[in-house]
């Protein structure tokens, strides 16, 4: 406890200092703050820019919670309020007192022909220092071609530069070099473990259920902590608090449900969204129970309610449950799932300070059952958090803007747990659960210098426990344990502190165009050991010990942003370097699973990535769209791997390219186009071959030194979209992998078919024209 | 847990997907000619052989090239030694070394002028007990499994290999077992032979291997190896100098059934 007091306090005296330095200005400022809303379903809107004009010009944008503040001198502005697919607001402001103004803004309709009357133009902000962060517009998600009918937001931003799939189909990605847990997915700031269903085919994100998506991938600003590479911050809807929604949607593979509406008209709301998949529905047809019994299905559950407790105070409860199910017969069953809640308050102290303090539940588990007469056990595992953050941010004057805060998440695992029934000749057996203890300060502070530079200077200061109870081992060079110490519960057995330093800025080189830059320096205490090549939902996740050092990624990156024909295009270029240390990774052959002595199969070394990423983006007319391009390398250097030698990662790719096109025919039709290409992922081939036990094995030579074949595919989709006056309708036909490529998901070496005395290399590939129908409606 | 990914991913991708395979040209970089080794002792008298052959190139026939002219030497922890004689090109066999439980072996071969050496310790023998077969549902089919039962001896740690032959055919795939989760119990864990599909009549011969745990080691790998494992590598050998292969000092029993 005496490191949260602290911890605590030093948050307190922080914004004490802030406070100070606010009360002690001149008095006749004031404040303009609000909400900015959607004016049909009272969402808030995050990200919206507030502008204002008059004795001052000067600007600020929303909050995650819709929330601004400017603060001028006394005087009559013009404020004027925009965001993406809005209709501008301007609305005259007095202020000779405090003003609170809630801004709830027309959405303008995507037709053709309005979208130019609106003459707000998407797109970046040049002057924000916000290098390699993206915004995904869940209505661009909508118009993409799906696979088997779901809009899938992960698969989305896999179109971005500088994302990567993990593979066909799949919804796990890598961004920047780093691996796929390194990634922090964050759902109502709650972290998901697994982000993915059906074995990563989709994501666990019910594209229905969400408000906004956004991507760090370079200036992580200081409240977000914890993973390497990207932070990816997945906000649900609130539910629309002006009248009872339904919408939903049927498609190939899945059904989606979600209801809206007011608890108290304009006050407080709620939302559910559920769905779920139904290709096992029809095993239950079959009268063989062989058939008949099988399982595999998921499902999710996304759930919120907002409560507006006087006008000072919101407090929000969000919570996901989501769950996958495979079985064969009685005999295996496996089934995987998260679950997260958060619970939010936000709480306005004054015009000037806002704060949210959350408490945040999220659980990853799963379970292997395997039941025959003979036979009846069972593994499970887990992994937990219980997470308190509290941020205050503080809006002194025009320009600059603080945010400080801390956060303490309390890690427990439970790697694995075997249980069994007596007859099984199985013996119940547990590995020790790990605990850890992770807490954050964290400090930024956002200031307009001049008109031309931004900046953001932030610093988090991460520490990392390892708790008791339990017993710590060390190895030998080996990985043979040479000494064992038991620690009591909740006894501290060692801490990692590091300073997390982080520094963006922008500067504005003409009216439209602006260089930015940044430098961030994160860690990592949770880290994932998969030795599968798709990824398994039975990965283990294993905490920083007295073995395992936490994680640390420095990133430096630059680039250049122009806007051309007033925002109707827009270009840009990011160059990178990051270097990663304390990067993990298995001995040859080791066993992962269930084993109470792993971090003796671990090897520990360094990583390096870099790249450009160059987007060219169209906003406005009937063609919209974008191509990106990455040119990328990244590489590993481990002892005891490779002679100790740098190697390519698995997910090294040295050319990834993403052309994405909408073309908007009329009111009703829209058709979408987009082509992904890139280099194969780096794998280990065989380099001869020899017999052993008159079976032929291969022998290898250099790690991931060989290539997967370039992977290419082209999708296309029609979206047909009819409007009445209560409801309207979506109709979205679909084709994946068009021109059917026969792109290789796995490569496998075995006897030819036609000649055992040779060996052939086999590709097999997935998803060649995947047509899918889907259907949505809303009332 | 192998085995359950494996299902998991022949059950996703039976049901959902219909994936295709197809050969491919790969430019690979085909080295040849390591050493390859693979010394067996087992219980008894013998003879025990030592085979010695050539890798080959991948895009090679499966020819690998028997290795003649070797020294190679077995010798025990009694003191006992014996230099085996070519009895085949390649093989070389023991006359009357013997093997026996709870002993150390040696092998010493000198290929070309470089030495190989290793050792390894036999196990203590656990019976085979029982061998049967039961049937599962699986997707429309009831597939039938080979189910050996044996006695783990409790306070040792003990590792197992299965070897099975239908009706004479030595069938391909790799089972092994650890006593991790079965120590001092009654074991009755299923087989699972890839694409072996049996039908009523066959014959199935389960040989169960009591084996050393770098054996076990190197089998291990070598089964994530042809489990697709992201990143494949040579198995961790016994045998040191950088030869590909293993000595394995093995107890070993065998049981018949005729699948009903």
């Amino acid at each position: 406890m005496n490191h949260s007091t602290l911890l605590l306090r030093s948050a307190l005296l922080l914004s004490i200092i802030a406070g100070t330095r606010a009360f002690g200005q001149d008095p006749q400022r004031f404040t303009l703050s609000g909400t900015v809303t959607d004016s049909l379903t009272g969402e808030t809107l995050i990200g919206a820019s507030v502008h204002v004009s008059g004795a001052l010009n000067t600007g600020v944008s929303t909050n995650e919670y819709g929330f601004y503040s400017i603060t001028l001198p006394a005087g009559a502005y013009e404020s004027r309020s925009s965001f993406i697919g809005y209709l501008a607001k301007s609305s005259a402001v007095k202020l000779t007192a405090n003003v609170k103004l809630d801004l709830a803004l027309v959405m303008s309709r995507q037709e053709l022909g309005e979208v130019v009357v609106t003459k707000e133009k998407k797109g970046f902000d040049l002057q924000r220092p916000d290098i390699g962060a993206e915004r995904m517009d869940m209505k661009d998600v909508e118009k993409l071609p799906m696979i088997f009918g779901e809009r899938d937001v992960l698969k989305a931003i896999q179109l971005l530069p500088g994302v990567k799939s993990a593979g066909d189909g799949q919804a796990g990605f890598y961004v920047r070099g780093g691996g796929a847990d390194q990634n922090l997915v964050l759902l109502d700031e709650a972290p998901v473990y697994n982000a993915s269903h059906l074995l990563g085919f989709f994501s666990t994100f019910n594209a229905n259920a969400i408000k906004d998506v956004q991507l760090y991938k370079g200036s992580m600003p200081a409240q977000y902590g914890g993973r390497l590479a990207s932070v990816l911050d997945i906000r649900m809807k609130d539910g629309n608090d002006r009248k009872l929604g339904v919408s939903g949607s049927v498609g190939t593979i899945s059904t989606n449900l979600t209801v809206e509406g007011p608890i108290k008209k304009g006050k407080s709301s709620f939302i559910i969204a559920a769905r779920r998949t139904y290709a096992d529905v029809f095993l239950k047809l079959y009268s063989d129970p062989g058939i008949r019994d099988n399982k595999l299905y998921f499902y999710d559950l996304n759930a919120k309610v907002n409560v507006d407790a006087g006008p000072k105070d919101k407090l929000f409860l969000s919570g996901y449950f989501g769950r996958d199910v495979v079985g064969l017969g009685t005999t295996l069953g496996i089934d995987w799932g998260n679950a997260t809640g958060t619970a939010r308050w936000n709480h306005i102290y004054s015009p000037r300070w806002f704060s949210n303090t959350s408490f945040i539940f999220s659980d990853y588990n799963y379970g292997v059952s395997f039941k025959t007469d003979a036979h009846d056990f069972s593994i499970t595992s887990v992994v937990r958090d219980l997470n308190l953050t509290h941020e205050l941010s503080f809006y002194p004057k025009p320009g600059s803007k603080w945010k400080v805060g801390f956060s303490s998440i309390r890690h427990t695992i439970t790697p694995g747990k075997v249980e069994s029934s007596g007859t099984s000749g199985i013996n119940a057996f547990s590995i020790q659960d790990q605990y850890t203890w992770e807490n954050a300060l964290f400090a930024s502070w956002d200031k307009t210098v001049t008109d031309r530079l931004t900046l953001n200077v932030g610093l988090r200061a991460s520490a990392l426990s390892v708790l008791g109870k339990g017993d710590f081992y060390t190895f030998d060079p080996a990985g043979e344990v040479t000494s064992t110490t038991s620690h009591g519960s909740g006894s501290i057995v060692q801490t990692y502190v590091n300073p997390e330093p982080r520094l963006s800025f922008s500067y504005l080189t003409s009216e439209v165009s602006s260089v930015k830059g940044s430098y961030a320096r994160m860690t990592q205490n949770m880290h994932l050991l998969s030795n599968s090549t798709s990824g398994s939902p039975t990965d283990r996740w294993i905490g920083t010990s007295n073995i395992i050092k936490p994680e640390i990624g420095d990133q430096v990156s630059g680039g250049y942003f122009r806007k051309l024909k007033e925002g109707a295009y827009e270009l840009s270029g990011e160059v990178y370097y990051k270097w990663m240390q304390n990067q993990i990774d298995y001995r040859n052959g080791a066993d992962i699973l269930v084993n109470q002595y792993i971090e003796g199969e671990l090897l520990f070394g360094k990583g390096r990535a870099y790249g450009l990423e160059v987007m060219a983006r169209k906003n406005t007319g009937r063609l919209t769209g974008w191509i990106g391009y990455t040119l990328s390398r990244t590489e590993r250097r481990i002892d005891g791997i490779n002679n100790g030698h740098w190697y390519n990662a698995r997910q090294d790719r040295t050319h990834d390219v993403s052309i994405v096109g909408t073309y908007a025919l009329n009111e009703r039709w829209s058709f979408s186009a987009l082509w992904t290409y890139n280099t194969g992922n780096a794998v280990t081939f065989p380099s001869g071959k020899y017999r052993v036990d008159d079976q032929v094995l291969f022998s290898y030579t250099e790690r991931n030194a060989g290539r997967m074949p370039a992977y290419h595919r082209l999708d296309l989709s029609a979206t047909l979209t009819r409007k009445w006056k209560k409801h309207e309708s979506t109709w979205n036909f679909s084709l994946y992998n068009a021109y059917g490529r026969q792109n290789a998901y796995t490569i496998n070496f075995q006897e030819n078919e036609d000649d055992p005395n040779r060996t052939s290399a086999i590709k097999t590939s997935l998803f060649r024209w995947v047509p899918s129908v889907s259907y949505g409606f809303k009332f | 847990m192998k085995q359950h990914h494996y299902i998991l991913s022949t059950a996703l991708f039976s049901l959902a997907f219909i994936s295709c395979r197809k050969e491919i040209t790969l430019d690979l970089e085909n080295e040849s000619n390591k050493v390859v080794i693979e010394a067996l002792v087992s219980a008894g008298p013998g003879p025990h052989t030592v085979q010695l052959t050539r890798s080959v190139g991948f895009d090679a026939s499966n020819a690998f090239p028997a290795i003649s002219n070797a020294t190679i030497t077995l010798g025990d922890d009694l003191g006992n030694s014996e230099q085996l004689t070519e009895t085949g090109p390649g093989i070389y066999s023991t006359a009357t070394m013997a093997g026996g439980q709870d002993r150390t072996y040696q092998l010493n071969a000198v290929v070309d002028g470089t030495t190989y050496t290793a050792q390894c310790r036999m196990p203590v023998a656990v019976p085979l007990d029982t061998l049967r077969i039961d049937s599962f549902p699986s997707f429309g089919t009831w597939t039938k499994i080979i189910i050996p039962g044996y006695t783990d001896p409790a306070g040792s740690a003990d590792y197992y290999r299965f070897i099975v032959r239908v009706n004479g055919e030595k069938q391909t795939g790799i089972n092994i077992e650890s006593d991790r989760f079965t120590n001092g119990n009654e074991v009755q864990q299923p087989l699972f032979v890839n694409g072996l599909e049996l039908e009523s009549g066959d014959v199935v011969e389960v040989t169960m291997e009591c084996i050393a745990p770098e054996i076990y080691d190197y089998f291990f790998t070598m089964a994530q190896n042809v489990d697709n494992a992201s990143t494949p590598a040579d198995p961790v050998s016994n045998i040191s100098g950088g030869a590909l292969g293993y000595f394995s000092v093995r107890a070993y029993s065998t049981k018949t059934v005729v699948v009903p």
